[in-house]
């Protein structure tokens, strides 16, 4: 059984790190998992998009076009991948740039939260990435929660004090999720 | 089993062939291969004995490569469309002089500048001819991360026994996909194959150049003989084949893409399979020889090549084999790719 989510962005938002700390979660947990990236060449503000599947068994494609969940850091990535999406499957959007009233489809649900704000009210806004990394992984199930934060401590504990910040942001975006699941 | 660890396929790529006993690295950045170079800059410093260097252009890059391993050291070097193409001249002076390296190529899309994106239009270009004169390359297409490590670990052993280049041929997509992989682990540099052709081994054993003599021509009719027993050593992988009446034909990541589409329709009881080529030279012909022209009603070729280059192989090995079956072929070429949904609706037209 595959389930996949597609991420997308501005370049700069920190969208491959996203999926990169995701595909890193699925190999502590030995499941069988893809990570396909599209980017443009200018690095700040060009599109910047991944894709992210795991599966029990080998996977074939890993471009697949219709994902069980999008992750929409900014508008554009939430107008283009809307379409992508299965019937039954999930948008997750960020509501501090993406309006609720942007939403056209009636066969999938639509989650949002304002996960640019709560990055700036954990002191950084670079911990968008983290924020929309906790809050995807508590509400989808795709990969264990825990697993994924201490991934974050591993592969961002260069810097203590950032450190201190992402694990704070995860744990919001966790709590979001769980808010979300509820209602 | 030791744990697998998440790796990119350019990383993966680089990694293996340092652990295979690659000591010298010569190339010249170029998207989508720019982490092969990236990555050995910082990776082969941190082991001993091994040289990083990037050279000035491509066309400087693979005569290094060519003076590296001359001297006795595995070499590779790693470049994409336009670079492989600065590359040719010294690609086919390695080959007539016998020389072996381990050349990948990451193919970006379109001819000349073309796009940064994924293809596999080079197709031809590699194993046609390496550059000039008709000499060939040992060709590997893998289709995962592992495969990609695999082979090109693989890849200096057959280039040290044959003296000949062995060619990665990977795309934008498999060098950026990223995937849990197991890499084996470092040779012992001491105990890789003797060279005692290279000029600093032996100096009154056989050189470097065999050829330009008398007994070129002969030289290159047992350059030929070896290009034949290949063929025993062409890899290929048989998917879902056994009772397959629509046999899919495709090759790197287009033939994964494939095989998604492939258990989707096979879940609804239609018999199909696919042949996949892992050498693209040797080419697994005997896959074509073995196919049951009373089973098999339609051959079904995807590539994102335009016009279509790895059908030429495919269709060589079914007329060398007087198989009479049906080929439709599908492609996407300039930097689009195929994706396993629409793979699955163009078979669903021709299994209806």
């Amino acid at each position: 059984m595959e389930k996949s989510v597609l991420m997308g962005g501005f370049g700069g938002q920190g969208v491959q790190t996203c999926g990169k700390l995701l595909i890193y979660t699925t190999a502590e947990q030995d499941m069988i998992a893809t990570f396909y990236s599209q980017y443009g060449g200018a690095m700040r503000g060009g599109t910047s998009n991944c894709t992210v599947i795991t599966s029990d068994e080998e996977i074939g494609a890993p471009n697949k076009k219709n994902v069980d969940y999008v992750v929409a850091f900014n508008i554009p990535s939430f107008k283009k991948f809307e379409e992508r999406i299965v019937p039954g499957g999930t948008m997750i959007a960020n509501s501090t740039v993406i309006s609720e009233d942007m939403a056209t489809r009636d066969d999938i649900n639509y989650v949002f939260f304002p996960a640019t704000q709560i990055a700036e009210d954990v002191g950084n806004v670079k911990t968008l990435n983290v924020v929309m990394l906790g809050f995807f992984c508590e509400y989808s199930g795709m990969v264990s929660t825990e697993a994924a934060k201490a991934v974050v401590a591993d592969k961002m504990g260069k810097k203590p004090a950032l450190l201190e910040l992402n694990k704070k942001a995860f744990d919001i975006g966790v709590a979001e999720a769980k808010k979300a699941k509820a209602c | 089993m030791a744990k697998k660890e998440v790796w990119q396929g350019n990383e993966a790529l680089s990694e293996s062939a340092l652990r295979a006993g690659c000591r010298f690295f010569a190339g010249y950045p170029i998207t989508p291969q720019t982490e092969i170079t990236e990555y050995l800059a910082k990776r082969m410093p941190q082991l001993e004995g091994r040289v990083f260097l990037q050279g000035e252009s491509e066309l400087a890059s693979i005569n290094m490569v060519y003076g590296a391993s001359a001297i006795g050291a595995r070499a590779m070097t790693a470049t994409s469309g336009q670079g492989l193409a600065l590359m040719a001249e010294g690609l086919s002076q390695l080959s007539d002089a016998g020389v072996p390296a381990v050349v990948v190529d990451v193919m970006r899309a379109g001819p000349g500048n073309g796009g940064t994106e994924s293809s596999q239009g080079d197709y031809s270009f590699v194993s046609g001819s390496l550059g000039h004169g008709g000499f060939k390359a040992f060709i590997f297409g893998p289709s995962t991360v592992q495969e990609t490590a695999d082979m090109v670990y693989d890849a200096f052993d057959i280039a040290d026994k044959y003296r000949v280049v062995v060619a990665i041929l990977i795309d934008g997509m498999l060098g950026h996909l990223i995937e849990a992989v197991e890499l084996k682990p470092f040779r012992d540099m001491d105990s890789l194959p003797f060279r005692q052709w290279a000029e600093k081994n032996d100096p009154t054993g056989p050189k470097v150049h065999w050829c330009m003599g008398p007994n070129w021509e002969q030289h290159a009719r047992d350059v030929a003989a070896m290009y034949e027993s290949w063929s025993e050593l062409a890899q290929v992988d048989e998917f879902m084949m056994d009772d397959a009446e629509y046999v899919v034909t495709a090759w790197g990541t287009c033939a994964r893409c494939c095989k998604t589409a492939i258990r989707a329709l096979r879940a609804e009881g239609y018999k199909v399979g696919m042949i996949r080529p892992k050498t693209i030279f040797p080419f697994p012909k005997q896959s074509f020889a073995a196919l049951d022209e009373g089973k098999v009603k339609q051959i079904i070729n995807f590539e994102n090549a335009i016009p279509e280059q790895f059908l030429v192989d495919v269709k060589a090995a079914l007329a060398e084999a007087r198989k009479d079956i049906p080929i439709v072929s599908y492609t996407h070429g300039m930097g689009t790719c195929f994706t396993a949904d629409e793979i699955e609706a163009k078979l669903r037209e021709v299994v209806k």
